[in-house]
């Protein structure tokens, strides 16, 4: 224990002289809070989006992370349809909701307006 | 690190620290409780009101969640304890300190080493962003959403198509997380996971409290070095002090409400602390419900047999017992109003499944034993639970404490419960083996409070041997007074 302790006394040491910002890039990727920080520039704190998730978000927790990343921005998941699909309907995917975020390259998330966002998925699929 | 992080996280530890000071200043049960177990409850209780507080005026009286309400929530707690201690002062009854006697060597070790383990969670929580799993998709994510509804009766969590995992989880810990922030005035997660980190210090006192009511101070100073040889409570960010997972809240929540309860005589102001405490169990967890009902219990059946004893702590315990159940009721009505409102989704769903046939039927399944090998190798890994799990059996063999003799038969049923719960939801589920691997340890550190108490007890048959114990028991449940281990 003393042992442990000792680490991480030491470890908070090095997170200390990191600003807040620069301690996520470290804990989550610079790619990934980059893209985060850009959504949260764009989106109102008040808006609703579509949250569409990668085929195994619930291993990686994709879609939970950034729900925790982007609130009090209010989430809608749109859920794949036993892996054939996303359903895409006017019932799962309200029309009053104007956003929408999909998985970008390397899982970095991507906002964009809800009609790209469904036109991307019908092209590929979905 | 910024001064803004050191001023925001010393304004929420005083907030909650303040308010539990006061309340036990308050509370004359509180009386004859040393310095380290008065510090304990303070920080139980302060989290306890404050978040009961918020809770109750939200959805009751519709009353914004922001910073003059958590000042309104603090204000009384912090004015009476005010009064009580300048009552204490001018009448000049503050307690006369105990006659120095020299400590061994070892007791300033273990000082040092609850303040160099206690030290480094809280300076993880001070510099790293919050990282764990079911902190970032419950419990910091519906203090998100609630802090900016202004009330626990939030939209997004009505909404049936909105993405919130368990909505229907109790809101206790999200609320003080946003009592911290707001006395904060600040939108940092570093302060809201210094909350959860002084929950272990908490259990430390509350450990050393039980092991020093119950066994005496020696056996209470080992006990709380046993705990502090446990790796898996202060460092595990999946459900110790490291992360926002709300199993570390509950066990505190949960043995300090049994220890109040299980009292010798207690008074009626220990019933109404110990019914603070269960009742923000009851609002933390779903498993607080089972945990509180035991508690409860337990505190009448001793009651029950004080009176037909026709004792006289018979009619206190009751009363006790009572105080803490109407606490508890409401608590328990709180919640159901609360939920009653919001559909659930994103979750398990075990209470929409679940039928008392079924779960009899499933109670007798095997499937629970499949979990054995999972949980023998967890609670036997050095990484995780030290070598506790290795020697206290060992103790147990050696130094058993007496079943007859109170509170080891309270202390062995409220230890149990978890395990019952865990037995229960693994026969429950189809991949018992994966629940037991993320939910055991958690499970077992709900229940800690009553298993360290029952190792303060064996301690105390090794450091005083039976021979040579003749420290008189009064009452069912041997409580020496001072709680120094003999009474003055």
């Amino acid at each position: 224990m003393i042992y442990r302790s000792g680490a991480l006394l030491s470890s908070a040491g090095r997170w200390a002289r990191l600003t807040p910002a620069e301690a996520r890039r470290r804990a989550f990727g610079p790619a990934y809070v980059d893209a985060v920080e850009a959504i949260r520039r764009d989106l109102p704190e008040d808006a609703w989006y579509l949250l569409v998730p990668p085929k195994d978000f619930e291993a990686t927790g994709w879609a939970v992370w950034l729900r925790h990343d982007l609130a009090p921005r209010r989430p809608i998941l749109i859920e794949s349809k036993d892996g054939r699909g996303f359903r895409t309907d006017r019932d799962a995917a309200p029309r009053w909701v104007r956003w929408a975020i999909l998985p970008g390259d390397g899982g970095v998330p991507v906002l964009l307006t809800r009609d790209e966002a469904l036109a991307r998925l019908r092209a590929s699929g979905g | 690190m910024t001064a803004e992080i050191w001023t925001g996280a010393l304004a929420a530890v005083s907030l909650f620290l303040g308010a539990g000071l006061g309340l036990t200043l308050c509370l004359p049960g509180f009386a004859k409780t040393g310095l380290a177990g008065r510090l304990g409850f303070a920080w139980l209780l302060g989290v306890a009101w404050i978040g009961l507080f918020l809770y109750a005026a939200s959805h009751f009286a519709h009353v914004p969640l922001d910073g003059p309400l958590v000042f309104l929530a603090a204000f009384p707690p912090l004015a009476a304890g005010l009064v009580a201690a300048l009552r204490l002062l001018v009448l000049r009854r503050w307690r006369a300190p105990a006659p120095r006697t020299a400590r061994p060597l070892w007791t300033l070790a273990l000082s040092l080493l609850a303040v160099l383990v206690s030290a480094a969670v809280l300076g993880d929580a001070l510099t790293r962003p919050l990282e764990d799993w079911d902190g970032r998709m419950t419990w910091t994510a519906q203090a998100m959403f609630v802090r900016d509804a202004g009330t626990v009766d939030a939209g997004v969590l009505r909404f049936p198509k909105s993405f919130i995992s368990h909505p229907r989880y109790p809101l206790l810990m999200p609320l003080a997380q946003i009592a911290a922030l707001e006395a904060a005035g600040s939108d940092d997660e570093r302060i809201v996971r210094v909350v959860y980190a002084l929950f272990f210090p908490a259990l430390v006192l509350l450990v050393l409290e039980a092991g020093r009511r119950w066994a005496g101070s020696r056996a209470a100073l080992l006990t709380a070095l046993a705990l502090l040889t446990i790796p898996w409570i202060p460092f595990d960010p999946e459900g110790g002090a490291a992360g926002a997972y709300s199993d570390l809240p509950l066990a505190c929540f949960f043995g300090g409400g049994l220890l109040l309860l299980l009292r010798g005589r207690p008074r009626a102001s220990d019933g109404v602390a110990a019914g603070l405490l269960l009742a923000a169990a009851l609002l933390t967890k779903n498993e607080g419900l089972p945990e509180v009902l035991i508690a409860l219990a337990l505190a009448a059946l001793s009651a029950g047999l004080a009176l037909l004893r026709r004792r006289r702590s018979g009619r206190s315990r009751a009363l006790a017992a009572a105080l803490a159940g109407l606490l508890c009721l409401a608590a328990l009505g709180l919640l159901v109003s609360w939920r009653s409102a919001i559909p659930n989704r994103y979750d398990e769903s075990y209470f929409e499944t679940f039928s008392i046939a079924s779960y009899a039927r499933n109670l007798a399944s095997p499937r629970p034993f499949t979990t054995i090998p999972v949980i023998a190798r967890r609670m036997l890994n050095p990484r995780l639970w030290g070598l506790f799990w290795w020697l206290a059996p060992v103790l147990f063999v050696a130094a058993a404490p007496r079943f007859r003799r109170p509170p080891t038969a309270y202390l062995a049923a409220a230890a149990a419960v978890p395990l019952l719960a865990a037995w229960s939801a693994y026969a429950q589920v189809p991949s018992a083996v994966y629940y037991a691997t993320v939910t055991w340890d958690r499970l077992l550190l709900q229940g800690c409070v009553p298993v360290f108490g029952l190792l303060a007890l064996g301690v105390r048959r090794l450091v005083h041997p039976p021979a040579r114990n003749l420290t008189p028991v009064p009452s069912p449940i041997a409580l020496p007074p001072s709680g120094r281990g003999g009474p003055r």
